[in-house]
């Protein structure tokens, strides 16, 4: 087990550098640059001279080589838009909120995508399971900037219940969490309830209940714990997406949080920016399925990592 | 009388279980043979909440197509007027300054003075048009590259597995805006960059498919009495994974229709003045919601009535083309 984590996480290394040259080459190729469009205009000696201190007029390979050779000193060199912090600092200041929104949605998420995944397959094709089945489509299908507004124009500006946005009272975090948990939440629900059905119709339950088994051991032992290990697949991915914010839920309910700068850092061509947040994702993504390969084997005593 | 007495003819008669044979074979013999297309269209009927799907995707469509009346105008050399929109979507400074919904613009007017209606209405053709066609690059992208990987494996599956590897790693969002900053914001590179973006799941199960129908004894079989790999191609592999691609496709769309609206939202999609649902919330919409609360309300809605119509069709195509499905409704 431990040599084969570590085989895996000596595999994402080749990964990686391949990824980092290809977002360094496409966020260069990309027309304008950090200075073009700023407000402040700067004439053509300052601006020649900026890109002299950031090493922009060196070729490109070698701007490559400078970067690979801080992020070995895990440097990953200064914010163009926010010169006075580097990038680590930038996303360890403002990771925290959004990673504290992120966490609070996944709560949620879970608390109630669970239970009504697990009620809707028990008794499935009653009004119950209609409901919950609408519930998680809505959920599902509308994008979280959609119901984010829809929330601020019910409970925040007609019924006047929670402030419209902000994030320092924890009156503020209601509708930002709840509009962030429920597309997680729709899709936790409805791969439960597909993943239980059909181990429902498995012939080992057929077997539990013709033994004698009670509906309750049969639904416990058998058939909850084997409808888990497909959702392993499904649920790993939400983790990293969610913690990792959300422009559109930050815009909308103004949380300071990271969010913003998966957009705004292409926008100002924050090189350095842009590159660091490509791979902070590959990183989380690949330990994400890591660790969901890793808890395959507890769940599933078949499976065996090589 | 005497007849109710005599069973003389219950004895005649055929046994109970034969007649119910003979009925069966009848049946059977009368019932002319199901295509798996009319067997799925049969369930996909039968499904309530697919057919208001489809009734919402239909309704849509119908909008898009006839927001103006392009197709009879252009032709016969006339400019093309209004015909469900009240006006051309670009014409604006003629009615009232953000006007709220009201009887004569059933859905108020923009801070332009432009109709929303008809701007809703000209977005569902935005909307519609670049979910198809970014699902099509999708497709024309991810079906081959998946259908080679599957079917040639070896090298060829490396090489593509590893490309989709590091697809997959690049954050979506910021990968179509490098796209968009790239090539300008504009209807056709939205619909480029969406396509871009999201040919991998596509390409994954199509390779799935391949990868899994290579193994399968009808296939080897085929191989077998000597048929070609053309032949084998056409004949056997397309169309037994075309089902869970046609499905992948029909969630695909309310996915691109999803990007271009959160591109547009974010001021990167579709250039005013052409309206799109998402820009008309990014631009006017949450910045102006406090009051003007009908141009955030409206595009919304319209967004999430469409993926719903989108998601709930798709889910009932699912379940009508999917044979493991049959016993379970």
């Amino acid at each position: 087990m431990g040599r084969y984590i570590l085989m895996r996480l000596a595999g994402l290394i080749p990964v990686l550098l391949i990824l980092s040259m290809i977002t360094f080459a496409l966020m260069h190729e990309v027309p304008g640059g950090p200075w073009k469009e700023g407000q402040r205009p700067f004439s053509e000696e300052q601006l020649a001279a900026l890109r002299a201190r950031y090493g922009l007029d060196k070729p490109l390979w070698q701007q490559y080589l400078i970067w690979i050779s801080g992020v070995v000193q895990l440097d990953f060199g200064m914010s163009f838009k926010h010169p006075d912090e580097s990038v680590i600092g930038l996303i360890s200041r403002t990771w925290p909120v959004t990673a504290h929104l992120g966490l609070m949605a996944l709560l949620v998420a879970f608390g109630t995508g669970l239970p009504l995944g697990i009620i809707a397959a028990i008794k499935q094709n009653s009004w119950l399971d209609y409901l919950v089945t609408l519930v998680s489509t809505l959920g599902f299908v509308m994008p979280h900037f959609v119901w984010g507004i829809l929330f601020i124009l019910i409970f925040a500006l007609t019924l006047k219940w929670v402030p419209t946005g902000g994030w320092d009272t924890p009156r503020q975090w209601i509708l930002p969490v709840l509009a962030y948990s429920l597309a997680p939440m729709a899709t936790i629900a409805r791969y439960t309830r597909a993943s239980i059905i059909e181990v429902m119709r498995a012939d080992y339950v057929r077997t539990a209940r013709a033994k004698g088994l009670g509906e309750r051991s049969v639904m416990l032992r058998h058939v909850l714990r084997n409808a888990m290990i497909p959702l392993l697949t499904v649920f790993g991915p939400l983790v990293p997406d969610l913690i990792t914010g959300s422009i559109f839920i930050e815009a909308i309910f103004r949380v300071p949080g990271l969010g913003k700068f998966w957009v705004t850092s292409t926008f100002d061509r924050d090189y350095p920016m842009i590159i660091g947040l490509t791979m902070l994702w590959a990183v989380l993504i690949a330990i994400t399925y890591l660790i969901t390969d890793v808890l395959y084997v507890f769940a599933d005593p078949r499976i065996r990592l090589k | 009388m005497p007849t109710d007495l005599d069973r003389s003819d219950l004895l005649l008669a055929p046994a109970p279980v034969e007649a119910y044979r003979e009925e069966a074979d009848r049946r059977d013999l009368i019932r002319p043979p199901r295509s798996l297309g009319r067997d799925a269209l049969r369930r996909f009927a039968k499904n309530k909440l697919a057919i208001v799907g489809a009734a919402i995707v239909l309704t849509l469509t119908f909008f898009a197509v006839f927001a103006d009346d392009w197709f009879i105008a252009l032709p016969m050399g006339r400019t093309p007027t209004p015909l469900l929109a009240r006006t051309p979507y670009n014409k604006g400074f003629f009615g009232p300054v953000g006007a709220f919904p009201g009887r004569e613009y059933w859905m108020g007017t923009d801070l332009n003075g432009r109709d929303l209606y008809s701007r809703i209405v000209y977005g569902a053709r935005i909307s519609l048009s670049i979910g198809l066609l970014a699902q099509l690059v999708a497709l024309a992208i991810g079906i081959p590259l998946g259908a080679i990987a599957g079917w040639r494996g070896g090298r060829a599956d490396f090489l593509v597995m590893r490309l989709v590897d590091i697809m997959s790693a690049i954050p979506t969002l910021l990968f179509a805006f490098l796209i968009m900053a790239r090539l300008g914001a504009g209807f056709w590179n939205v619909m480029l960059a969406i396509g871009l973006t999201s040919w991998i799941s596509i390409c994954r199960l199509t390779r799935a498919q391949f990868l899994s129908l290579r193994e399968k004894e009808f296939i080897e079989a085929s191989r077998m009495i000597g048929a070609s790999a053309r032949r084998i191609f056409r004949i056997h592999l397309l169309p037994n994974a075309l089902t869970p691609i046609i499905i992948a496709l029909t969630f695909g769309i309310p996915i691109a229709i999803f990007a271009e609206a959160s591109l547009s939202f974010l001021g990167v999609g579709i250039n005013p003045p052409m309206p799109s649902w998402g820009q008309m919330l990014g631009r006017d919409g949450i910045t102006n919601m406090t009051y003007y609360w009908h141009l955030a309300l409206f595009p919304a809605l319209m967004i999430a009535l469409t993926m719903l119509g989108f998601t709930l069709m798709g889910d009932g195509l699912r379940d009508a083309l999917d044979p493991k499905m049959i016993n379970t409704k």
